[in-house]
């Protein structure tokens, strides 16, 4: 029952904290001074019909409750809007340039949790030798190397001795999409790496150094049993809850990487949208980022107590 | 001293060599004006695109012809600049409220708090990217939104800090002896935690200016002819068929110093709690937790 009673009030959370900054989004946009009509015009002829046909085919003459709640209701029944610039419906929009973003995020998350889980544990096995030092150093290091710096150096390197590799149009088929996350999604995954696998060893020296390993040992269980299968299960299980906020949190720092290598996805969206005043796109897509983010971390929440029973749902 | 010298020593390799680092970065952005050897905005048309090492512009020049390296003296300038100016706006702000909000734990702690989970959830890139495009682009609104960006964690860190500490006896003794609440929380309780927070502070120099410099590459920071190190790698990055080093040098300047920051905030941490170099207890682990998200966000 304890169970039911947690999800149930973390659903009303996540329901909750999207209403209010969907609140703040909306009402806070029009803080700006750039009025949207010139924004919709844009290089056209500014006349007083088009304007008036404007007016009415966005609710521009409404007060704005009323139109945040026409937003509302429209997000509601699944019509995201029209944007500003295009004229296009945004859902459109979002479902063309989705999958970029989803197979970065999935991809980076992916390798990075393995990479990093590895390099933990051989770390923490090989505590206080010179491996350790090098891979710690090495953690380090990456971890403060900002990724656009690393991506930058990363076109640098590519475009001058990677000849097939091609940084513009889209995708057609799957292998071409692979090839074409694939660079980036290595790069974000780096940043995981030295984040996670600074987690992983700390974790797993804890637990090399529980208790419980003297007895496997007196037991007489072999190397590779006590480190996998004692320590490793216990010690897997904060790097996978960092791991899941981090994947959680990697749907808003694809904004940036799918800026710099000219992917088509929703976070070179919402960059364009915000340099062009276009608040529609601007408010969907803060609040999809913002949904799946709480949504990832709701999950990684009830992951966590499915996966270490001593986690109490309160 | 002898009990500290046994802990540990604050002059290790570590601290000095990235010590110095920074100090030469710091001394460039202060001297600036004085010690370019060009006005970085001068355009020169007769001199486009000049390679690296040639007569008179060590690093060359860009499309306008205007010095890299002068360029990349100014830019330390506004880079460092408005890296402390952020670190700056979170301490100001988000260190008071932190306070304030853990040593009266009652109902505006907890309201407090409720907000500031909803800040967190947004992802602290995405919630500067909301502010400019609320309060415009621009250099100031830049330093403004990265800073609000940053406040919650910081707030977060005080609060959780102060909990422990104001059941220190000095505190109890301090209202017995009849002291207002804010002498005790900012005269005697803040000299106490402050220093735990210090090397907190000197990695989000780092984070700040990284995340200066994104926005300025994305073209939502500083805005021309100003630049700091993101513009610069943004012009590089639409030039460097013409001249690599236009690109290779904002990089190599951004990473050498973010990265000494980082490991001089590590040689602090060090230094300040040894205990950080044993194992972890649960505690430190969770508090690590907390670093390791905030570092995460900041890093992007």
């Amino acid at each position: 029952m304890a169970y039911v009673k947690y999800i149930m009030k973390k659903l009303i959370q996540i329901v909750v904290i999207t209403f209010l900054v969907s609140l703040l989004v909306f009402f806070s946009l029009r803080l700006n001074p750039t009025s949207p009509l010139t924004v919709i015009i844009g290089n056209k002829q500014s006349t007083p019909e088009l304007q008036q046909q404007y007016t009415e085919q966005f609710n521009l003459d409404e007060p704005l409750l009323k139109q945040y709640i026409i937003w509302l209701k429209g997000i509601l029944h699944g019509d995201l809007g029209i944007d500003y610039v295009q004229k296009q419906p945004i859902l459109n929009q979002i479902i063309d340039r989705i999958p970029i973003t989803i197979g970065l995020v999935l991809f980076s998350t992916i390798l990075g949790t393995v990479i990093a889980i590895l390099i933990g544990v051989l770390a923490a096995m090989k505590r206080g030798t010179w491996m350790d030092s090098a891979l710690s150093t090495l953690m380090l290091v990456l971890s403060s190397i900002p990724t656009f710096v690393l991506s930058i150096l990363a076109i640098l390197f590519l475009s001058k001795y990677v000849p097939g590799y091609s940084f513009i149009g889209t995708y057609s088929n799957t292998a071409e999409f692979i090839s074409r996350i694939s660079v980036p999604g290595i790069i974000m995954a780096v940043g995981l790496v030295a984040t996670l696998g600074r987690v992983t060893r700390s974790s797993m020296i804890s637990q090399l150094q529980a208790p419980y390993m003297i007895t496997a040992k007196a037991k007489g269980l072999g190397k590779f049993n006590k480190t996998f299968k004692h320590a490793f299960h216990n010690a897997v299980i904060p790097v996978l809850t960092v791991a899941g906020y981090m994947f959680a949190g990697a749907i808003g720092s694809t904004v940036l990487i799918e800026q710099i290598f000219s992917l088509p996805g929703i976070g070179g969206m919402l960059v364009t949208g915000i340099q062009q005043n276009n608040y529609p796109i601007v408010q969907v897509l803060v609040l999809v980022m913002l949904v799946s983010y709480l949504i990832m971390s709701f999950v990684v929440d009830i992951l966590y107590a499915v996966v270490d029973p001593r986690v109490e749902m309160k | 001293m002898a009990k500290r010298s046994k802990v540990g020593k604050f002059f290790t390799p570590k601290t000095v060599i990235s010590g110095i680092v920074i100090l030469i970065a710091i001394a460039a952005a202060i001297g600036a004006n004085v010690i370019v050897p060009y006005d970085p905005n001068e355009v020169d048309p007769r001199s486009c695109f000049l390679p690296a090492f040639s007569k008179g512009h060590i690093l060359g020049t860009d499309k306008l012809g205007r010095d890299l390296l002068s360029r990349l003296i100014m830019g330390a300038k506004s880079s460092m600049l408005n890296a402390f100016l952020i670190v700056a706006f979170e301490v100001v702000i988000g260190v008071p409220i932190g306070l304030i909000c853990g040593y009266y734990d009652g109902k505006i702690d907890a309201v407090i708090m409720r907000i500031w989970d909803v800040v967190c959830s947004i992802p602290s890139l995405l919630l500067s990217f909301i502010l400019i495009a609320i309060f415009g682009r621009g250099n100031f609104t830049g330093v403004m939104s990265i800073g609000i960006a940053f406040i919650p964690l910081t707030a977060k860190m005080a609060r959780s800090l102060i909990i422990t500490e104001k059941k220190a006896v000095y505190v109890e003794a301090c209202k017995s002896m009849g002291y207002s609440d804010m002498k005790i929380i900012f005269f005697h309780i803040l000299p106490n935690v402050i220093t735990t927070m210090i090397a907190q502070f000197t990695m989000d120099i780092g984070a700040a200016i990284v995340a200066m410099a994104t926005l300025s590459y994305l073209g939502l920071g500083i805005q021309p002819p100003d630049a700091d190190w993101g513009t610069l790698l943004e012009n590089g990055m639409q030039n460097f068929y013409n001249n690599y080093v236009l690109l290779a040098a904002p990089a190599i300047v951004i990473m050498l110093v973010t990265v000494a920051v980082n490991i001089f905030s590590d040689g602090i941490q060090e230094y300040i709690d040894p205990s950080q170099r044993k194992l972890p207890t649960f505690k430190q682990y969770e508090k690590r937790l907390i670093h390791i998200q905030r570092r995460q966000k900041a890093a992007i």
